[in-house]
């Protein structure tokens, strides 16, 4: 058997990478000087990365926000440090690396946190050296020719700070990649290896830090260092792992690579030759496409949320059409009631050629023992699958930003003090996601932007004062009206083209604009500028009530509210 | 035919019973029986099962030449939160059997579908009903669920399935125009289904005949006090060909101090007393400044 070879990438500054990529694609007429990502720790800002100018400049990580800014020029663009993002990326930049050999994972430790339980508080406090990626590359000589120029090939394929090493041992590819002092750096026989290595520090045999503290106290700094002492009161002195690594280093003890595993694709396709022309024959081949994509989901036990086809006619023309579901479902019933009606209204011109659909978004299916004998009760689950396939029926005829729900806010201002937002589009909390927005970098050219957070209710419901009216007139209709005194309420107004004779009122009520957010001529479009108003209650003389206000500062009034 | 099925009774019957017993655990309706009251003691004691009838179609018009294509929104708000609150002492009991059995399934709460942008109250106000009972502080308002149907077509394609669904209670839609077929198609799914509906229809539609178990209308009326107050008048009611009524119902407008425990209060008009109508009711006194004009 002959050696076998590793390769190791390591990205020293993959955070700041990642961040500059998804800003360029975010805000492209930004270019900052310096790049820096804070974290909290306790109760203060502090640096957890910063770019290579700003570290020219004296910039530590660790070092306190407000000490950094004094040190970096004006124009530095400052994120908040989101490692589950970036590692994320990283395991699908592994998953890109697939094309050059079976074997590929990410760093063993950030493996392991990132499958961890609280993946966020295990990759916040990880090495930055552990953000690199690892192939096996034994035996994929006669596909990629020599190592050295397999490493050419990569090392223009990427982009960012990069180093490359390959050696006969992952250990030995590990250390090489962080601490040679050129890249790449080819170690190509195992007997070769320990002349290469004797140099590098202790730190590249991945020991913890107080074996390295030990080690350095009795003036041990390089792996050569150690070749002088026996290896049995080595082991006995700085303990089992400096062995371990010892032997992993030399090809002593095999290390196995924790291999990235694609995601199963669910796609379904057909060609036809001569083109379908009947609409029965397309409809029908539809279904039978669906009926395999469902046939495959339920074998591996998935459910998707999204369906995408596409029909192609012999021109070239491509009908898109995203069916999109409130839940997840593989159930071949329910997806064929909701979804053929809409199947059956699609438009196609001439000869189709070519059908493929795709399922997309994939979750497992949960498999819950629900009660099995309820009398008085219902089902809960039978009554949340109901929901659930109603919300899919509404979502894929009327749109997913048609049922809502609502939120109050803490806002005094009328039509301000509530929010409604989509009941389906609810920000994800699944791993699932987090994979998909990694998804962007590098290998997807869709906009990293992520759409803006949903405003976060409010923890005990506000209730504004009794008195509003039921229904409020949205945007509020302006009318024409008399008012005997400026604080009093109006005596006659028009409004819809009727004179309204004013018998009763109350008011005035003052809202005033929120002092604390910014200038109202600079507010978002969505929501309009808001001035000064007086409210008044008031009765017409056939029982009609309504809240009118007046403007105070262009005296023009309006019908905000009606009681009904 | 007659003494077929007289002949098969006895079996018959038992066989209903376990079916039924089947059904209940997919059928969220706990009380299909149970009425909606309206919370106001004049009107629901005049009508003969004490409230509005579930699994039914119910409809309100609301009567102003102003606003033709407005439909009312207090008085099926209202219908809403005592539908919701009488469903939700069985909900609470059922979550609390489900836990006792697997703490991981979350019970099944009524939910209320308000179909039609014109049909939706102001999240403020609703909040403000649902927190009337502290008891089920909030379940109305985190229950609710808003469609925005685009057109008509899908307005009433939405509020047919809904009324299918066995995870809504209550469907509380503004209706489009539709044919006296339609109610009655509506009118079989809901009675069907056990989901109850409130359609809100514009007045200019009040001629066209209709299945709906009862109609509704709505006239603001004038009042000395200083609340709103309408004329709801029930014009149709199956099952109680004797029952018609006018009621005046007018706002409580709570006392900053004091908690609201009502939010409508209502009497009966009485025909000989029709002129004196306005005096019926009691409003309570609100510290807020107020001019008279």
């Amino acid at each position: 058997m002959g050696d076998r070879h590793y390769m190791c990438i390591y990205f020293p500054e993959w955070s700041i990478d990642v961040t500059r990529r998804a800003l360029r694609a975010r805000a492209p007429h930004l270019s900052p000087k310096a790049l820096l990502l804070t974290s909290r720790a306790l109760n203060q800002i502090v640096i957890a990365r910063a770019c290579q100018h700003a570290r020219a400049l004296g910039v530590r990580e660790t070092m306190s926000y407000a000490l950094a800014k004094a040190l970096v020029p004006d124009e530095t663009h400052v994120e908040t440090f989101d490692p589950v993002r970036d590692a994320q990326a990283l395991h699908t930049l592994a998953l890109w690396f697939g094309r050059f050999s079976p074997i590929v994972g990410v760093d063993s430790e950030l493996h392991q946190q990132l499958h961890s339980k609280d993946p966020r508080a295990g990759l916040s406090s990880l090495d930055p050296r552990h953000y690199g990626i690892a192939l096996d590359l034994t035996g994929t000589e006669r596909v990629h020719g020599d190592s050295a120029a397999l490493c050419d090939r990569i090392n223009s394929l990427l982009q960012g700070t990069r180093r490359i090493a390959i050696s006969p041992t992952l250990s030995g590819a590990w250390a090489l990649s962080r601490y040679a002092p050129t890249s790449p750096y080819i170690v190509r026989t195992l007997t070769e290896l320990s002349a290469h290595v004797s140099h590098l520090p202790v730190q590249a045999l991945r020991i913890d830090d107080t074996t390295r503290k030990k080690l350095v106290d009795v003036g041990v700094r390089t792996i050569g260092d150690l070749d002088r002492f026996p290896r049995v009161t080595l082991g006995q002195r700085f303990g089992k792992q400096l062995m371990c690594r010892l032997s992993q280093l030399y090809g002593g003890l095999s290390e196995q690579i924790h291999t990235v595993a694609p995601q199963p694709t669910y796609r379904e396709h057909a060609t036809f030759e001569p083109p379908l022309t009947h609409r029965n024959a397309i409809v029908t081949a539809i279904e039978n496409l669906f009926a395999r994509i469902i046939a495959s989901l339920s074998k591996s036990h998935a459910v998707a949320k999204l369906f995408l086809l596409a029909v192609r006619d012999t021109e070239g023309h491509v009908v898109h059409k995203e069916l999109s579901l409130a839940s997840a479902t593989n159930d071949a019933a329910h997806l064929r009631a909701i979804v053929y009606p809409i199947v059956e209204g699609l438009r196609f011109c001439g000869e189709v050629s070519h059908i493929a659909i795709e399922a997309r978004e994939i979750a497992r299916t949960s498999t819950a023992q629900t009660n099995f004998h309820s009398e008085s009760s219902p089902d809960p689950e039978a009554v949340s699958r109901a929901y659930g396939a109603l919300l899919n029926s509404f979502a894929v005829r009327l749109g997913k930003d048609r049922i809502l729900k609502t939120t109050l806010t803490a806002s005094h201002i009328p039509e301000r003090s509530f929010r409604y937002h989509s009941e389906v589009l609810r920000p994800s909390t699944l791993p699932a996601a987090l994979a998909e927005s990694s998804h962007h970098y590098g290998l997807d050219k869709r906009s990293a932007a992520a759409p803006p957070p949903p405003p976060p209710p409010l923890a005990s419901p506000y209730v504004g004062p009794l008195d509003r009216p039921p229904v409020l007139l949205s945007p509020p209709e302006p009318i024409i009206s008399i008012a005997m005194l400026p604080d009093r309420p109006p005596s006659w107004i028009r409004w819809r083209g009727a004179k309204l004779t004013i018998t009763y009122g109350i008011g005035p009520e003052r809202i005033a604009p929120e002092w604390w957010r910014q200038d109202p001529q600079h507010e978002t479009q969505e929501e309009q500028a808001f001035y000064e108003r007086d409210y008044f209650t008031v009765q017409d003389d056939a029982g009609r009530w309504l809240w009118v206000f007046r403007r105070l500062d262009t005296q023009e009034w309006f019908v905000h509210g009606v009681w009904r | 035919m007659r003494r077929l099925s007289h002949l098969t009774t006895p079996l018959g019957n038992q066989n209903d019973t376990i079916l039924s017993h089947c059904f209940t655990a997919a059928s969220p309706s706990q009380a299909p029986s149970s009425p909606i009251p309206f919370g106001l003691p004049p009107i629901d004691s005049s009508l003969p099962c004490k409230g509005l009838q579930r699994a039914a179609l119910h409809e309100f018009f609301y009567n102003d030449p102003l606003e033709p294509y407005a439909v009312a929104s207090t008085i099926p708000a209202l219908l809403a939160y005592n539908s919701h609150a009488s469903l939700l002492s069985c909900a609470h009991h059922s979550a609390w059997q489900q836990q006792r059995q697997s703490s991981h399934i979350r019970p099944a709460l009524p939910r209320i579908l308000w179909i039609g942008k014109r049909s939706w109250p102001s999240p403020p106000a609703l909040a403000a009903l649902s927190s009337l009972n502290n008891s089920h502080s909030h379940s109305l308002f985190e229950h609710s669920i808003f469609i925005d149907p685009q057109n008509d077509a899908s307005t009433l394609w939405a509020i047919d399935l809904a009324l299918r669904s066995c995870a809504i209670d209550l469907v509380v839609a503004a209706c489009p125009p539709i044919s006296r077929t339609t109610t009655q198609r509506l009118s079989l799914a809901a009675q069907k289904y056990g989901t109850t509906a409130l359609l809100l229809r514009t007045y200019n539609s009040y001629s066209t005949p209709s299945c709906a178990a009862s109609r509704w209308v709505v006239t603001p009326t004038p009042t000395t006090h200083s609340a709103p107050s309408w004329k709801l008048s029930l014009t149709k009611l199956r099952g109680g060909l004797l029952v018609r009524g006018e009621w005046l119902v007018h706002i409580n407008l709570p006392d900053l101090f004091t908690a609201p425990q009502q939010l409508l209060s209502a009497a009966e008009i009485d025909p000989a007393l029709h002129a004196d109508a306005h005096d019926v009711g009691v409003a309570p006194p609100r510290s807020q400044q107020r001019a008279a004009l």
